[in-house]
Formats: C-alpha cells, sequence, structure tokens
C-alpha cells in the first residue's frame, strides 16, 4: 500500500515537472527575461535528496524513517504544484494584459507582459512627476527672484528703501510645501521602479527558484514561503495592482499635471501701492487657479502618492496571506511601515 | 507461542539496536571523512579553525559531562534498582547523542559555507554578471573568491560608505544652497553713481524651496546610514559573539535535561543568524546591482569630501553600471552664475558651490534607502520564519519576527 502511494507520488511529481517545463517554455516565450530551467533545479535536488534517504531507511531498515520521507516527498510535490500555479498564473496575466493593452491600443512594441506595461507606467508617472517638481524649482527661484527686489537711495545724507515687491514671499511657503509633497512624490516613482527592477532581474530567476528549494525541506520551509511570497507578490501582484489601480481612475480628469505660471517681472520703483497690490492678487488668482489645482492635486496626491501606498499595502496584504498559504507565517508589519 | 513472541520481539529489539549503531557509525565516519575536507578548503576570517576548535572544546567538554553525569545516574540506577533513574539514563543518553549530532551538522554546515565562494553563486542561479565588488576590491579574496561571511561583510562596509558618501552629498548641497540663498547683489542704473541708488535682488533666493526638500533628503540618507551601521554592527557581534560564546552555550543548555527545550529554541536561533544573515546579505549584493538597472540611464552621486563615492560598485556588475560617480565635473561642480549676472559691475564668484539637481539627487536617495533599508527588512522576514520553523523543529517557537521592527 506504501508502495503504491510512493509510486503514485512519483508519477503526479513527473507529471507536475513535465507541466511545468511546458508552461516554462510558454512563459519563457511571452516575458522578456525569466530563466525558468533554475525552477528545475530548485526541485530536483531535494527530490535527489530525499531519494537517497529513502534507500537509506531500506539500507538501515528504519521503517519510521521511510513514512518521514514519504510526508517530505508529499511537501515537494506541493511545492512543484506551487511552481507550476506560479507559472500557470504569471503566463495568464501577461497574456491578459498584453491583449487588453492591445485592444485598446495602448501598447507598444516593447511591452511584453504585465512587467514591462507597468514599468512604462511608473516611467510615464515619473517623468510627470519630475516635470511638476521642476516647474516649482523654476517658478520657485523666479519667485524668489522677483520678491527679493527693493530699493535703496541714499542723497545727501537722507536715505530709504522701498520693498513694495516682497508681498510675493507670501506664495513662497505654500510653493514649498507643494514642491516637498512633490519630491516625496518622486521619491515612490523612484522607489517603485527600482522594486519592479529587482522583481523583472531576480524574481524568478533567483528569489522564487531558492524560496522553492528551501521550501521542499522541513526546517526551513518557512523561509522558503516567505520567498516564494516575496518573489510572486513584487514579481506578479504588485504589476498587475499597478495597472489595475491607475486604469480605474481614469473618469474624465486629466491624467497629466498642468504647468504652474511664472510670475512676471516686478518692478521695485513702482510706488502705487495699488498696482502692487494689483500684481500680487493677480498672481494669486493663477495660483489657486481651481482648474489647474485640482489637475495638480488629483495627479501628485491621489495618482502617484495614494496609490503607491495602495499598491503597495495590496501587495504586501497578499503576500502576507499567500505566505500563510504555502505554509509560511511572516510578519509584514516592518515592511508597511517603510511603505 | 508466547515464548514465541518474546523471542520475536527481543530479535526485533537487538535489530534495531544494530540499526542506530549502524546509522551511528555511518554518521561519525561520514563526518570524519567531511570535516578535515571543509577545514582544509579555505579558512578566512570567522572560518578560522582556531575558533572553531575553542567551541568544539566546550561542547566535547559539555559532552563528556553530560555522558558522566549519565553514567552516574545509571551505575545509581544499577546499584539501587531503580527502574526510574534507568530509564531516565536510557533516555538522556539518546538525548545526548541527538545534541551530538545537531552539533556536528551544525558544525559542518558552517564549514560548508566557510567553503562556499560568493562568486559560486552566479553559476549556482545562472547569473549573467557578477557584482562589481566581489571583482576587483582590494581584498586577498577577489574575483568572487569571497567566503560567505567576508562577501557579506564586504557587501555592508561597501554599503556603509556608499551611505555615508550619500550624506555628505546632501550635506554638501545644503551648505551651498545656504551660501546660495544669502547671496545679494545690487543692480547699479547708471545714476547710482550720483544719487546713491540701487535695486538689490537676491538670485537665487528661490532656492530656499531646493534647501527644505534637501533637509528632507538628509534626514532619509541619515537613516539609511543608521541602519546599515546597525546591520554592520549586528554582523561584527554574529561573527564574535555569537559564535564563540552563543553557541557553546546553547549547546551547554541543550544538554542540560529540563531546559532542552530552551537550548533548542537558542541553537536555532544561532542558526538562523550566522548561517541565514550572512547568506542573504550576499543574496542582496547580487540583488542590489538589479534595484538600479530600473532605468536607461544609471543613478548619479556626487563625489563630497575626498571620499572618492566608495562603495558606488554595490550598485553595478561586471556587464551593467548601475550607479556612476561624478567627482570635479559638470554639473557637480564649477556651474555658476547661472542667471546672468557676468557683464553686471558686481559679481561673485560661486564657482564650486553648484550643488547636485534635485531629479538626480532623489532616485538616488531612494536608492540607498531601498539598498539599506527595505532589502534588509525583508531579509529580517525570511529570516524570522526561518528561526520559527527550526525552534519548532529543536524546542520551543522562538519569535524573531521583533528582528524586522528594530529596521
Amino acid at each position: 500500500m506504501s508502495g503504491k502511494k510512493t509510486a503514485s507520488m512519483f508519477r503526479l511529481l513527473l507529471f507536475a515537472s513535465i507541466a511545468l517545463a511546458a508552461a516554462a517554455g510558454s512563459l519563457h516565450a511571452a516575458t522578456a527575461s525569466p530563466n525558468l530551467s533554475y525552477f528545475w533545479l530548485a526541485l530536483l535536488i531535494p527530490t535527489f535528496i530525499v531519494a537517497i534517504a529513502y534507500m537509506a531507511s531500506y539500507a538501515f531498515n528504519t521503517p519510521s524513517l521511510r513514512a518521514i520521507l514519504q510526508d517530505e516527498l508529499l511537501q515537494i510535490l506541493a511545492t512543484g504544484a506551487v511552481a507550476l500555479t506560479l507559472v500557470g498564473t504569471q503566463l495568464v496575466v501577461d497574456q491578459y494584459v498584453v491583449a487588453t493593452l492591445q485592444a485598446s491600443g495602448a501598447a507598444g512594441s516593447n511591452i511584453d507582459g504585465v512587467m514591462a506595461a507597468a514599468a512604462d507606467k511608473i516611467n510615464s508617472l515619473s517623468a510627470g512627476t519630475a516635470s511638476v517638481l521642476q516647474n516649482m524649482q523654476d517658478v520657485s527661484m523666479a519667485l524668489g527672484k522677483e520678491a527679493s527686489k527693493g530699493v535703496f537711495c541714499n542723497f545727501m545724507g537722507v536715505g530709504f528703501s522701498l520693498s513694495n515687491c516682497s508681498p510675493f514671499n507670501a506664495y513662497r511657503g505654500s510653493l514649498t510645501a507643494s514642491a516637498f509633497t512633490s519630491t516625496v512624490a518622486l521619491s515612490d516613482t523612484a522607489a517603485q521602479s527600482y522594486l519592479l527592477s529587482l522583481a523583472r532581474n531576480f524574481g524568478f530567476t533567483v528569489i522564487i527558484p531558492l524560496g522553492l528549494l528551501l521550501r521542499c525541506f522541513r526546517a526551513s520551509r518557512g523561509a522558503g514561503g516567505a520567498l516564494i511570497a516575496i518573489g510572486f507578490g513584487f514579481y506578479t501582484v504588485y504589476p498587475a495592482v499597478i495597472l489595475a489601480t491607475d486604469n480605474l481612475l481614469h473618469n474624465g480628469t486629466p491624467p497629466n499635471a498642468p504647468s504652474i505660471p511664472k510670475v512676471g517681472a516686478c518692478d521695485p520703483m513702482e510706488t502705487s501701492v495699488s498696482t502692487s497690490l494689483s500684481e500680487f492678487t493677480d498672481y494669486g488668482d493663477q495660483l489657486t487657479d481651481y482648474t489647474s489645482t485640482k489637475a495638480l492635486a488629483y495627479f501628485v496626491l491621489v495618482r502617484v502618492l495614494f496609490l503607491s501606498i495602495l499598491n503597495l499595502i495590496i501587495t504586501l496584504g497578499f503576500i502576507r496571506m499567500f505566505a500563510n498559504m504555502i505554509g509560511s507565517d511572516i510578519d509584514v508589519s516592518s515592511l508597511a511601515r517603510i511603505s | 507461542m508466547a515464548a514465541d513472541d518474546a523471542g520475536m520481539a527481543k530479535l526485533d529489539c537487538e535489530s534495531m539496536d544494530a540499526n542506530k549503531t549502524r546509522i551511528a557509525i555511518f554518521l561519525f565516519l561520514s563526518l570524519a571523512v567531511l570535516l578535515p575536507s571543509m577545514l582544509g578548503a579555505s579558512t578566512p576570517f570567522t572560518c578560522d579553525p582556531a575558533q572553531f576548535s575553542d567551541t568544539m572544546q566546550v561542547c566535547a567538554i559539555a559532552a563528556i559531562a553530560m555522558f558522566a553525569i549519565i553514567a552516574l545516574v545509571y551505575i545509581g540506577g544499577e546499584a539501587t534498582q531503580s527502574p526510574r533513574m534507568l530509564t531516565w539514563a536510557k533516555s538522556e543518553s539518546v538525548q545526548a547523542f541527538t545534541s551530538l549530532a545537531i552539533v556536528s551538522i551544525l558544525i559542518f554546515a558552517v564549514f560548508s559555507l566557510c567553503s562556499f565562494q560568493v562568486g559560486e553563486m552566479q553559476t549556482i542561479f545562472g547569473l549573467s554578471a557578477m557584482p562589481k565588488i566581489y571583482q576587483s576590491a582590494p581584498s586577498p579574496y577577489d574575483n568572487g573568491k569571497d567566503s560567505l561571511y567576508t562577501g557579506a561583510m564586504r557587501y555592508i562596509e561597501n554599503l556603509a560608505a556608499l551611505a555615508l558618501g550619500n550624506i555628505a552629498s546632501l550635506r554638501y548641497d545644503l551648505g551651498a544652497y545656504e551660501l546660495r540663498t544669502s547671496f545679494n547683489t545690487f543692480l547699479c542704473d547708471g545714476i547710482c553713481i550720483f544719487s546713491l541708488s540701487s535695486t538689490s535682488v537676491s538670485y537665487f533666493g528661490g532656492e530656499s524651496m531646493n534647501l527644505a526638500i534637501t533637509n528632507n533628503l538628509l534626514g532619509t540618507a541619515t537613516v539609511s546610514y543608521l541602519s546599515v551601521i546597525f546591520q554592520y554592527f549586528t554582523l561584527v557581534y554574529i561573527y564574535n559573539g555569537l559564535f564563540l560564546t552563543f553557541l557553546p552555550i546553547a549547546m551547554i543548555i541543550r544538554s542540560v535535561p529540563f531546559m532542552r527545550h530552551f537550548g533548542g529554541s537558542l541553537i536555532a536561533i544561532f542558526v538562523a543568524l550566522y548561517i541565514m544573515y550572512p547568506l542573504m546579505l550576499v543574496a542582496d549584493a547580487y540583488i542590489a546591482p538589479g534595484l538600479a538597472a530600473s532605468g536607461a540611464s544609471p543613478a548619479v552621486m556626487c563625489g563630497r569630501d575626498s571620499l572618492n563615492c566608495q562603495g558606488i560598485g554595490v550598485f553595478s556588475t561586471s556587464t551593467q553600471t548601475g550607479a556612476v560617480c561624478k567627482q570635479g565635473e559638470d554639473p557637480c561642480f564649477g556651474k555658476s552664475n547661472e542667471w546672468g549676472m557676468e557683464g553686471k559691475w558686481q559679481q561673485s564668484d560661486l564657482s564650486g558651490l553648484s550643488p547636485n539637481t534635485l531629479g538626480r539627487a532623489i532616485p538616488f536617495n531612494v536608492l540607498i534607502f531601498l539598498t539599506a533599508v527595505f532589502l534588509p527588512a525583508l531579509n529580517f522576514i525570511v529570516i524570522a520564519a526561518f528561526g520559527r520553523e527550526l525552534s519548532r523543529l529543536l524546542g520551543e517557537e522562538a519569535d524573531m519576527s521583533r528582528l524586522g521592527q528594530m529596521i
């Protein structure tokens, strides 16, 4: 009975390996970089070790060891199934995203999967945020220069100074706060871009194969599960969430941020208070224009900042749930705090 | 019939004892063959055989003491014909052998990792290139010949130098912005010769915004640096205190009958930190260049304070440059008078006071933060999961998740 069970396990493992190979071939064709041949290595090494131990159990006549090894073989089989699921899911997600983007006309020739599409999206957000920050810097430079203008006059020992451009300083505090927020947004896009790069380069080549290998051994099952969940979470779920949340937002709101107008030249020798006040209020009206302010806040606060936090929270939530599902209880609260 | 059953049971017991003896002999012979070869493979850094011999001496003393106690109890049990003492002695002798087996496996694992070279990770995972820091750094173990332990230390040292260089760069930018924002010029329109009147302008006054932003970046950079330094000292502690003191204590505690589970947990913590932590750091060394490979152009760092951008190789491999260092060249240095001040009567030389652009300082700062804070947080999640599972296997469950929260 025991022999039949073992034989059926081996058959299932063989079937899983063949299916994995087929899926790996398809995935390799669909995506740019993943090299899935290391999945094999990660599954074959523990299988080999278990096989050796199984033979040793006969050599030393220890039936209790055989029972443990059968359980371990089952775990290897389960790990193979996990690998197959990961590859299959990645394949389906890639095909779905490429088909959807091509149907909408949004996909370029370089978009071959969810990872490339998400990287493209983040790059466009990053360029937009950098543009907003650069615009604010330019506005700040112009504002600082104009607001600093003052006149000093001295004739026959009698002097006076006039600083009628200084009211423009009132806008500099708010502009700095806005630029500060844009800086955080730019940092967020850079961080997302780096995380995607990390996942693209090492998700399916190092992190997941290492996780599969560790998961096959009893002592390192937890660590293996954690690595698999982290690798898959950042390789597949994170880019998919980036695309999904961003596409859900567009509803008549302009996707790009408008430019803030620069202040005009201020004449420091202007003696009319009403003229100075008029220049001040006119520029204030331009700065607080409802349409441009709304579009700017939407782009920086919602589309970049809020979504980056939401994307990471969803991904970390998935990682925790998935790790738990494959036998690893991990605490991602430290990562959630960093996010 | 009953006599036959008893005879069969006796034969089974004898057969089981013979099996145990065979297994024990097999294990000890295997280790006897493998350990010298591991010792002879390489002896760098923490893999010094002298340290091992000290630890093994303590373990041997603990084992002999334990066997002596068991023997005494056994003799006492035989003398007093106490079945309880005899049973205790037998079960403890099995546990003592288990402890010996754990020690042997541990020492074997550590020796194996000592002989493991970081360059082998490239072969194992089929990676196209090796991290630059393992290729040409001034070390006797260059070209990927670092052991796991020297490799982890090298990575942390490079990252710490780079984090410090980033702080120096941002600190310089802050100083430059401070000076530039305070710069004021008087524009004379010709009549000032007679009327002594003029207009004053602060051309760089608007950079006070950059000052505030850079101040915030410096805070993040400081957090990154502190995180790396924390990891550096953790690694030093693991290499020294943990191995020389913690492991022998854990072994001895595991040999004490009523402290067995606690000792097992301590061993699990030791294994998780001593084996998994350097392994994860070396994995980080391989992964870090992949972080920086997101864009077409590499991240840029401005070298300040004669630090020469030490550690910049953390983000590069033999085939790809993820980050570059700018020193003594535009636009990190020498760009001044951007606002057309030439030709005026009043000029000030602002050469050498041109800070890095925010568009470059921010991504580099994020890169350092992810490498110094985010990746270690991931490491500790994996280490905590490993430690928990192993401690459950060896004794009591140990919750190591707080380590990650320290980051």
